[in-house]
């Protein structure tokens, strides 16, 4: 079992300790209800009350802490906002390209640089790669599903259902992995960004983090640089789709 | 918290004074009872065992003892049980092995007050062992047959001594040799010699001598911890446990334990046990006491006592009805001139109005001069003046409520007393005057002591009837608070758990890789060169120890020490 899945796993677990204790309160509810019928005894009464209560807290109340999704949003606005800037005024253009084996070595660079930075006085000039947005997402991914190395393969295998399940992104996700395209559609997401309202572009585009975080998954997979286009949602069918293109990193000339 | 050998000495010699004065007594029926073969037997038997357990696992008993921490709760709880068997002792037969429990969880208290409760653990099948050395022969009319005793306190020492050496054959080797002899002994318990008779329970101990041989020693004892990655430089915890390794490398950088709470709360009962004891007013045996219960057991002085410089010339005891409980008849006389005068005196105790033969209402060759209304204490009555040829008979008679406790519990007893006297005079005021002059000195006072002895006999009552209206009330707070408890720590586990998933997510990636490969042992524990890498390299060592210590401060992990053969080690432990 490797530690992923352990890990995983034990998110699974939260909860059953509770569900356990709960269950034998229900059991114990109602030995110490016949036990008072029979001997009228106040104290097995009140205890009898007591464990339902138990049993009520035990079984129907999550123990688990949640971020509510406004929050979440929230904290994401900023990021977002500063990834917009960065991708209407300071690059004409983002790819990801994979560095290494791991999350941590995928980058982004920019190409066509501008004067654009959110510090207003600076130039890209020094600045060959940023790191990507959402990479502690597409870390946390890895930690989830336990793999040490990221396939198209085993994104097809577990991504959908760790948005889904652990991660709680979207109600449901559906898949359209190929080596040089993919497309990811979330129904119902739980947050959302606003890259659609970005202008049209040749380029690739930095996405905001979790379109990002699925940039750098699919760059890692494919070891290939990733072109991220501009993303669509569908209000009326509360679909998010995120799309992207990948190239021969060894292709491009100058690399 | 940790414990010295300088600290457990001073705190063992604190012990001993007390355990002298508390058990002073009972050191001779000890000795008696070991006069007993099967009883000596025993006793050796389970010291036998107790201290080749000890030699068995003394690096792990001393580990135990640096890290122990004392646990006030616990040393309460077991003193409780060491008081409640030392009354035991006083009020049940089998005295001797109630006292002798008491002094072993009297010690047991100590050692959880003031050493800790972690070497009691470590020690735990060895101290039930040792609580079995006093076989309970003839204690419980339950367990009358001594061989059943004797077979089952056999097997649990067996079973003790089994579950101690963890089914390790080698380490069993040396306790089997000891009960083996203990088995020839019960079937030879002597060997005659040339010269001598040798008793062989004597000869229960002598596999120890074995382990004078090292090669013995390295056969049967436990192997030292051999560790999968050897530190060169050990990075030592304040434990004294190497964070790498998890080898036990330096002596605890901690403060000693005091326990000073501990050791006021063992004097105070000490103190209780020797000096407390209770008045009551009770009928013990169809006879009425001023008793006192106390831990020595039941003492007491009969009622109405005999005045100073007065004896009793006859003592009558008549039962009339069912009612009465006690009812004694005494004719009584100065020492000195007994010939001068005598009361005949009445005392009676009866669940209804006291029924006697004191003289009352028309007495043949009596006539009745006066019938007065008379308190005398607190006693209600009448004074009654008989007159006669150039006598007078003066005859006193009253009665009181008084709380008694008999062997079917409290109960609220009528009391009656009274007093007969012939003067050879027709001077009835003088003579009643003497009369009341007379019990008034004589009797007053034993009597006033009987209403403080019965006033404590209610207060007694009133105490257990409270207990008894609390009982419910307090079985109830116990119920709904480990309900509540149950409740608490299952919820608890869970959110730590969630806790545990959440921020172990988010970690960095050196800290991940700890937390990872921890995950992934058995029990998600391991030493911390499991935890890192098992090559780590000199200066690796030092940022291992670091980064588990980040993880430790963020609650991820925790140190856990665990027994690997002979030696305790210590682990890091993911908390989840």
């Amino acid at each position: 079992m490797s530690a992923g899945e352990t890990i995983s796993s034990l998110r699974k677990g939260i909860g059953n300790r509770s569900r356990v204790a709960g269950v034998a309160f229900a059991g114990l509810t109602v030995v110490l209800l016949v036990l008072s019928l029979r001997i009228e005894s106040i104290v097995l009464q009140v205890d009898s009350v007591v464990s339902f209560l138990a049993a009520v807290i035990l079984l129907f109340t999550d123990p688990r802490r949640r971020v509510r999704t406004p929050v979440l949003a929230a904290v994401l606005q900023s990021p977002e906002e500063t990834v917009s800037r960065l991708s209407t005024k300071a690059a004409s253009s983002y790819e990801y390209i994979p560095g290494g084996d791991k999350v941590s070595d995928v980058l982004v660079r920019p190409e066509g640089v501008g004067s654009g930075l959110p510090s207003g006085n600076t130039t890209w000039q020094d600045v060959s790669t940023v790191t990507p947005p959402g990479r502690g997402l597409a870390e946390l991914f890895m930690r989830e599903t336990g793999t040490k190395e990221v396939t198209l393969d085993t994104l097809k295998a577990s991504l959908p259902q760790v948005m889904r399940e652990a991660l709680g992104l979207a109600d449901s996700v559906t898949l359209d992995l190929e080596p040089d395209h993919a497309v990811v559609v979330l129904e119902n997401p739980s947050v959302r960004c606003n890259c659609d309202t970005l202008p049209q572009k040749q380029g690739g585009y930095l996405g905001c983090p979790v379109a990002s975080s699925l940039a750098v998954l699919f760059c890692l997979a494919t070891k290939r640089r990733v072109a991220l286009e501009r993303c669509a949602h569908d209000l009326g069918a509360g679909t998010w789709r995120v799309s992207m293109s990948s190239q021969d990193y060894r292709q491009v000339p100058g690399k | 918290m940790t414990n010295t050998p300088y600290g457990v000495a001073a705190k063992a010699a604190t012990l001993v004074p007390i355990v002298a004065a508390v058990y002073y007594y009972d050191w001779g029926g000890w000795l008696a009872a070991l006069e007993s073969q099967e009883l000596l037997r025993f006793f050796i038997l389970a010291f036998t065992l107790f201290g080749l357990g000890v030699l068995t696992k003394r690096r792990i008993i001393g580990a135990a003892l640096e890290l122990s921490r004392t646990s006030f709760v616990w040393g309460l709880l077991l003193l409780v049980i060491a008081a409640s068997l030392y009354l035991c002792g006083s009020y049940l037969s089998g005295a001797s092995w109630y006292r002798y429990e008491s002094l072993l969880f009297l010690v047991f208290s100590y050692a959880a007050f003031r050493v800790g409760q972690k070497v009691l653990r470590a020690l735990a099948p060895l101290l039930g062992a040792v609580a079995l050395s006093f076989v309970p022969l003839g204690v419980f009319p339950f367990l009358s047959a001594q061989e059943l005793v004797i077979v089952t306190a056999s097997a649990s020492l067996a079973l003790l001594t089994v579950y101690y050496s963890r089914l390790g054959i080698r380490s069993l080797l040396l306790p089997v040799a000891v009960v083996g002899i203990a088995a020839a002994s019960w079937f030879y318990p002597t060997i005659d010699l040339p010269s001598i008779q040798v008793y062989t329970g004597y000869l229960i101990p002598l596999p120890l001598l074995a382990l004078v041989s090292k090669s013995v020693r390295r056969f049967t004892l436990p192997p030292k911890y051999q560790p999968a990655y050897k530190c060169t430089l050990h990075r030592v915890s304040e434990e004294g446990f190497c964070s790498i390794c998890g080898m036990k490398a330096a002596a605890a950088r901690r403060q000693e334990n005091l326990g000073i709470w501990g050791l006021f709360a063992v004097i105070a009962v000490g103190a209780l046990l020797l000096f407390a004891s209770v008045p009551v007013l009770a009928v013990t045996g169809g006879v009425a006491y001023d008793a006192h219960y106390g831990s020595q057991g039941f003492s007491g002085t009969v009622t109405p006592p005999t005045p100073n410089g007065w004896q009793v010339n006859s003592t009558t005891y008549y039962h009339y009805n069912a009612s009465e409980v006690y009812a004694v008849k005494q004719v009584v006389v100065p020492i000195s001139h007994p010939e001068v005068k005598n009361y005949t005196l009445y005392y009676e105790v009866s669940e209804g109005v006291p029924v006697s033969d004191i003289p009352s209402g028309d007495i043949p060759g009596w006539s009745r001069l006066s019938n007065d209304f008379m308190q005398f204490g607190d006693f209600n009555g009448h004074i009654t003046a008989y007159g006669g040829a150039n006598r007078t008979m003066l005859v006193y008679s009253g009665t009181t409520g008084m709380e008694f406790l008999t062997s079917s519990g409290f109960k609220s007893y009528t009391v009656g007393v009274g007093f007969v006297r012939e003067f050879k005079n027709s001077n009835v005021t003088a003579d009643t005057a003497q009369l009341q002059g007379d019990i008034n000195s004589l009797w007053l006072g034993g009597f006033t002591n009987d209403r403080f002895y019965s006033s404590w006999t209610t207060f007694l009552l009133d105490t257990y009837l409270g207990g008894l209206y609390l009982i419910p009330l307090v079985s109830l707070a116990f119920s709904v608070f480990g309900m509540g408890w149950v409740a608490y720590r299952a919820r608890l586990a869970d959110q730590r758990l969630d806790r545990f998933c959440s921020v172990a997510s988010t970690l960095g990636e050196d800290g991940w890789q700890y937390v990872s490969r921890l995950l992934g042992m058995p029990g998600a524990t391991g030493t911390g060169s499991e935890a890192g890498d098992s090559q780590l390299s000199e200066g690796d060592t030092e940022e291992a120890a670091d980064s588990l210590g980040v993880l430790e401060k963020l609650r991820l992990v925790r140190r856990v020490f665990v027994d690997r053969g002979g030696d305790t080690i210590m682990l890091w432990s993911a908390c989840v």
